[in-house]
């Protein structure tokens, strides 16, 4: 909503993945790799890391939408809109929308420290494992928008 | 569905402007579309699935929408709403609502995909409960579906038989199941990757911000976050009106066992929302140990814990939530059946039926294997449970011997969790409510919870303190009309009871900031014009009951609640007068007293032209 002034999760740059039977979300964003695999797969450069802020960011001037850092992304966190654009989370420049809005405070927007770096990675270690274990890649690759029949 | 036809046409602006949406539009269609007296399994019959002007929107606990048809359980006005994320995802494929018609010959299920509609072969899931035909419709169309639809109650036409969406949100009352049973309309699934577009939308996020501050902030809100619905359980215990044993008492000497409190610690796992929500009151539970130990499930809510637990002396959680996950499998309302399995239960008890007339089964209070057994019988419609498929009036009215006086329901429909003699004003609320004995179109909760400021400001403070005393019938016609007119508004946005009727958050005045912004029709900016609208639809639905036969005689409560006083609690010897009420309802809603008929000044009044026509062709309409 944030980028568009409609309201459109397509074209989110965070969206959730669910196993409804078994109530299960798993939430799709960019977590903002130290060493992203979208930045290393980019035939153009157009993805880089800001050394200072830690933001991976996608230059839209270069993008081709050429889809291979929302195939590689293990996390999910690169999609595709509708219309074959790429977007990827910024951050909001530091004041992020989906932050202000979670009422639970599964999201939350900290300071790097070494404990916040260890929770992270505990994060993402749970987010692979329920993805694989609950059979969702193909579901997550239809929301990332890569999905076809 | 009979000629697999479809026709796609823009939201008619005129509807718009004064039907909102939601149950505003499925009203008017369903008035328009039926002819009075239509066998409700016929394909004659219409179904309306609609969302509203907020749905899909980031407004809190937008993600609801609703189906209507005329009821198979009573044979009038019938709707039910439900939460999640099918109602969003309508609109983002790019329809407002669905008007479906006819009967199809074979099987079938619709997949909406981005403005496209197709019909598909489901004689293959037909008999699959709703999770493996969830299952199946999910692997053929898109693993990112929403899909609504029937269990085996529905395709038995089980008079309750409710729509389930993704697994577990039910569209429960009046037996829409059913419906979509008796159209061999097994599925609906959806995708969307469309966008919902508001009129002003700066102005439209800055009252969305405020409003989720609101929630945010409200105490209340976040019990109802931290417990969900079950937090009710040891609240209705605590002032005596915890529906038991087929709503005789209002006092569960184990109701302990079923507090929220119980539940979190011993079966909580986590906790999940509907779309836009900021409340999160579904509550996932699992059974670690005994028979039912393995599932993991959302719900139940307090209406089931009430209609499978207290309702049946019943506090052995596990089969509760056993109970209600069936019923979300076989697709049946957890309140009817509950009711129905407590009027049988009743009658055996009391003697009416001998316990060697119901195939062997022990049925007595807190028996749960009974139950259970009981709710297989029913989905399946086998033996007794065939009986009971029809409902508690019409198995009552097929037993006689007296049952009829266990048959707790109005108009057909069951009575859910609340009882009129601890809280008067929902007495009268399940006597006059549209779809029968409703506890979601016109309960005041403000009366009962002790909100007189909230009162006050709503009623002006001279009401005070009679309106916020449930053992008092003073007030309480008045405390129901604009209760109901306001939450027709509700109905038709569509947003969520929670948040608009508890806790009281937003009310009124808050949608007639939301609708300009959203729609960009000032008028709604106008609470005058705003209630007008609630009660125009409020007259509607009575017009259309009115066509079925609908009058005072049937503005009725259980005998039970009128005759027998309650016998234990804080509201002990308490019972309704139910006449006091119903004349002063009527004189403020300016219907005839004697008849309960809309008069022709009141329809006129509210644009209601063509149904003051009809009343009078129909020679029905009051002198």
């Amino acid at each position: 909503m944030e980028h568009a002034n409609v309201f459109k999760p397509s074209i989110s740059r965070i969206r959730i993945v669910k196993n409804d039977k078994l109530s299960i979300d798993v939430p799709l964003i960019c977590i903002q790799c130290e060493v992203p695999a979208c930045v290393h797969v980019c035939p153009v450069n157009a993805l880089s890391r800001d050394e200072e802020t830690g933001i991976v960011k996608l230059d839209m001037d270069k993008c081709i939408n050429c889809s291979l850092c929302v195939i590689k992304c293990p996390y999910h966190g690169v999609f595709k809109t509708p219309s074959g654009v790429t977007v990827k989370c910024d951050l909001c420049d530091g004041d992020p929308k989906c932050v202000k809005y979670c009422p639970t405070g599964a999201l939350q927007y900290l300071e790097i420290s070494p404990e916040i770096e260890v929770k992270r990675g505990k994060s993402k270690e749970k987010f692979l494992k329920l993805l694989r274990e609950y059979c969702l890649e193909k579901a997550a690759l239809r929301i990332a928008g890569v999905g076809g029949e | 569905m009979t000629s697999k036809s479809i026709y796609i046409e823009p939201v008619n602006e005129k509807l718009a402007r004064n039907y909102i949406g939601g149950s505003g539009f499925a009203a008017r269609i369903l008035y328009d579309m039926l002819k009075p007296g239509i066998d409700p399994f016929s394909p004659e019959n219409v179904i309306v699935i609609a969302t509203g002007p907020l749905t899909g929107t980031l407004w809190p606990t937008a993600g609801r929408y609703m189906m209507a048809s005329k009821s198979p359980l009573t044979g009038i006005w019938g709707e039910s709403h439900a939460g999640g994320h099918f109602g969003p995802e309508l609109k983002y494929a790019g329809f407002d609502y669905l008007i479906i018609t006819g009967r199809s010959e074979k099987p079938t299920y619709i997949y909406l995909n981005d403005g496209r509609i197709e019909f598909r072969k489901a004689e293959h899931i037909w008999g699959l409960n709703t999770h493996e035909a969830t299952d199946v419709i999910k692997e053929e169309t898109d693993p990112n579906a929403h899909i609504a639809c029937i269990g085996q109650a529905g395709e038995n036409l089980v008079k309750f038989a409710s729509v389930i969406s993704d697994y577990h949100r039910a569209h429960g009352r009046i037996g829409i199941g059913a419906i979509w049973g008796s159209k061999k309309l097994k599925a609906i699934a959806v995708k969307g990757d469309g966008e919902v577009e508001v009129a002003d939308h700066e102005r439209f996020i800055e009252l969305v911000e405020d409003a989720h501050e609101r929630v945010l902030k409200h105490p209340q809100a976040r019990d109802l976050a931290r417990y969900g619905t079950p937090l009710l359980v040891g609240y209705k215990q605590s002032i005596g009106e915890l529906p038991t044993k087929n709503h005789w008492t209002g006092i569960f000497n184990e109701a302990r066992d079923l507090t929220a409190e119980v539940l979190k610690e011993k079966f909580w796992v986590r906790d999940r929302a509907c779309f836009s929500c900021r409340v999160q009151c579904k509550k996932v539970y699992t059974i670690k140990e005994g028979p039912y130990a393995g599932i993991v499930s959302e719900g139940p809510e307090y209406e089931a814990i009430y209609s499978f637990g207290s309702n049946l002396g019943n506090s052995n959680f596990p089969s509760i939530f056993y109970a209600n996950y069936l019923c979300n499998l076989y697709g049946l309302d957890v309140i009817s059946t509950g009711c129905v399995i407590a009027f049988l239960t009743e009658c055996i008890e009391r003697g009416v039926i001998g316990r060697d007339e119901v195939e062997g089964m022990d049925l007595r209070w807190g028996n749960h294997e009974a139950f259970i057994e009981l709710i297989h019988k029913i989905a399946r419609r086998e033996g007794i449970g065939d009986l009971l498929a029809e409902g508690a009036k019409r198995a009552s009215e097929k037993i006689g011997k007296g049952s009829e006086y266990y048959a707790i329901h109005v108009k057909g429909l069951e009575v859910s969790g609340q009882d009129g003699r601890t809280h008067r004003s929902i007495g009268l609320s399940h006597a006059v409510a549209s779809r029968g004995a409703d506890h979601l179109r016109g309960l005041v909760t403000v009366d009962q919870l002790g909100y007189e400021e909230v009162a006050a400001k709503r009623w002006g403070s001279d009401k005070l303190p009679d309106i916020c005393n449930p053992y008092s019938e003073r007030w309480k016609a008045l405390a129901v009309k604009t209760t109901e007119d306001v939450y027709a508004i509700r109905d038709m946005l569509i947003v969520c009871w929670y948040t608009v009727s508890w806790p009281p958050i937003y009310w009124l005045e808050d949608f007639a900031k939301i609708l300009p912004a959203v729609t960009g029709e000032e008028m709604f900016g106008k609470v005058g014009e705003l209630l007008r609208i609630g009660e125009r639809v409020v007259n509607l639905e009575r017009c259309f009951n009115v066509r079925e036969g609908i009058t005072r005689k049937d503005d009725r409560l259980p005998r039970r609640f009128i005759e027998e006083p309650m016998p234990e609690g804080p509201g002990k010897g308490q019972r309704v007068n139910l006449e006091l009420m119903l004349d002063e309802y009527y004189e403020l809603r300016g219907w005839d007293k004697e008849t309960g008929i809309p008069r022709k000044e009141m329809l006129e009044r509210l644009g209601l032209i063509k149904e003051t026509k009809d009343l009078e062709r129909m020679g029905k309409l009051p002198a």
